[in-house]
């Protein structure tokens, strides 16, 4: 595995992934160019997994959308998943979605799950964008508040199984 | 500690029993005059470091006079400048050198070290940090002289192995480089190591010399790492294009980087993250 990062924004985020990257023994790269990365790319082509992690933006920002555009144009191979928190109000929900359409996202990530107790919205952005879910973000702690996002998970989001005794 | 990440590092430590801390050596190579051996003496301690065991790398970091591939014959087909650019990963451009060294090779002529933008500067940092992880020592050919580019290297190395021949010119040379890093920093380790010499008087003389200087006019007193002699095999292995201590290894100069390279194992620290704290320095420095 390799990490690699376009978030040089804050040096912050970089300092954080660097540590990450020292306990798991994993080489980091940050990359600052389109050239950068395909470089990165080119060097790490037998790794199992390169996971690029990326500066937030303000959804509004369209001119670090379109940046942030051509630097995923570059990678066709790279599979894209757009993070969206389930606690942002189900409009806004649907507006960053609609506005994250040009990075041609295949997958939504929804974190903070364990912040809300409403997770209608997440079912209706997934069906409006017509994308499949991959990781369900529910809680601080890493890596055990990430989990595999599966319809059943989904499901008993929505309609919660009513709590059976057992013994 | 408990955080976020306490888990995943309990997770990592059951995966690698030991995961192996960050620790190494950073010592920077040089000298007041030119042409004293620097570069046949990073070459010939990297070497016998590797010998005793020790992984280390070899940063040429002479771009006016990049030559530690040549003098190794080695042949890159990409430097340090395509690193700076972007265009490759440092892991890309490193060459295996003898004995298992590892050398990252710079072309004469790109900018200096010191004087990067903020981005190639990233991008050598990065990637020596990577490096550097799997390395005990790295070592640093730097160029001769009291040039700000040089001193800025210097400063941010753990130590400092300053190399001079016998002649008066580089034993001037010697004192001041000796003075100007005293100056920024009076607790930076010095060695001193005697090139070239004609015989252990001529050595001792030398290092008496200069010491003098050093204690009456700086109040300091030098680390002597010890003296390499004049010898034929060098320039000998230097036309074969092979390290002397790979090809001659029973030639006086051999034996003596042999003798050296034990001292400073057994004398210069290991740093843990001595080398994070070493670009951070270099960055400081910049100010
Ligand atoms: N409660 C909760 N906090 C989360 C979750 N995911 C991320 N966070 C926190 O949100 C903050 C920002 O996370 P980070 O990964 O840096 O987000 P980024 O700014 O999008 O890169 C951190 O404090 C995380 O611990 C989640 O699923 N639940
Ligand atoms: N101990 C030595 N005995 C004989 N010749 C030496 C010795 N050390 C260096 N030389 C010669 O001095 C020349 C300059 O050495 P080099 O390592 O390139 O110096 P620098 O890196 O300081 O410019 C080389 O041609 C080398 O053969
Ligand atoms: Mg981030
Ligand atoms: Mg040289």
């Amino acid at each position: 595995m390799a990490l690699l990062t376009l978030d040089t924004f804050r040096m912050a985020a970089v300092d954080q992934l660097q540590q990450y990257a020292q306990i798991l023994q994993v080489p980091i790269h940050v990359a600052l160019t389109v050239e950068d990365l395909r470089s990165a790319l080119r060097f790490y082509q037998d790794r199992t997994l390169v996971l690029i992690d990326t500066p937030g933006h303000n959804p509004k920002d369209g001119e670090v959308l379109g940046q942030m555009r051509r630097f995923l144009d570059e990678l066709p191979d790279v599979e894209t998943h757009l993070v969206l928190s389930a606690t942002t109000k189900p409009r806004d929900l649907a507006d960053i979605a609609q506005r994250f359409e040009t990075l041609k996202p295949t997958r939504l990530i929804f974190t903070k799950l364990d912040e809300t107790s409403t997770y209608g919205p997440i079912l209706s952005t997934l069906v409006r964008v017509k994308k499949p879910l991959s990781y369900l973000g529910t809680g601080q702690e890493v890596p055990q508040d990430l989990e595999l996002a599966t319809s059943r998970r989904v499901a008993d989001l929505i309609l919660p199984v009513p709590n059976v005794v057992t013994v | 500690m408990s955080d976020q990440a306490s888990k995943l590092r309990a997770l990592a430590r059951a995966e690698a029993p030991e995961p192996t801390l960050f620790k190494s050596r950073v010592m920077a190579i040089t000298s007041g005059k030119g042409g004293v051996g620097k570069t046949n003496v990073v070459a010939g301690l990297a070497m016998s470091l590797a010998i005793s065991g020790q992984r280390v790398v070899v940063l040429d970091a002479d771009f006016g006079l990049a030559n530690i591939d040549i003098l190794l014959g080695l042949t890159p087909t990409h430097t340090l400048e395509h690193v700076l650019r972007g265009e490759k990963l440092l892991e890309e451009i490193l060459l295996d050198g003898p004995l298992g060294i590892k050398v990252i090779p710079a072309s004469s002529g790109i900018q200096e070290l010191t004087r990067l933008e903020a981005a190639s500067e990233l991008r050598l940092v990065q990637g020596l940090q990577r490096v550097a992880e799997h390395q005990d020592w790295l070592l640093i050919d730097t160029a001769a002289g009291i040039h700000d580019s040089v001193i800025k290297l210097l400063m941010a190395a753990q130590e400092i192995v300053l190399v001079t021949t016998p002649e008066p010119t580089s034993l001037v040379d010697a004192y001041a480089m000796v003075k100007v890093v005293h100056l920024r920093d009076p607790n930076k380790p010095i060695w001193l190591l005697v090139n070239n010499a004609q015989s252990e008087t001529e050595a001792e003389e030398t290092i008496e010399q200069l010491q003098a200087a050093t204690q009456r006019f700086l109040g300091r007193e030098l680390q002597v790492l010890g003296l390499i002699p004049n010898d034929p095999f060098v320039l000998q292995s230097v036309r074969q294009q092979r390290g002397v201590v790979e090809i001659f290894p029973r030639s006086p100069s051999a034996l003596a980087f042999r003798t050296i390279a034990d001292q400073l194992k057994k004398k210069v620290p290991l740093q843990k993250g001595g080398f994070t704290s070493f670009w951070k320095q270099l960055s400081l420095e910049e100010s």
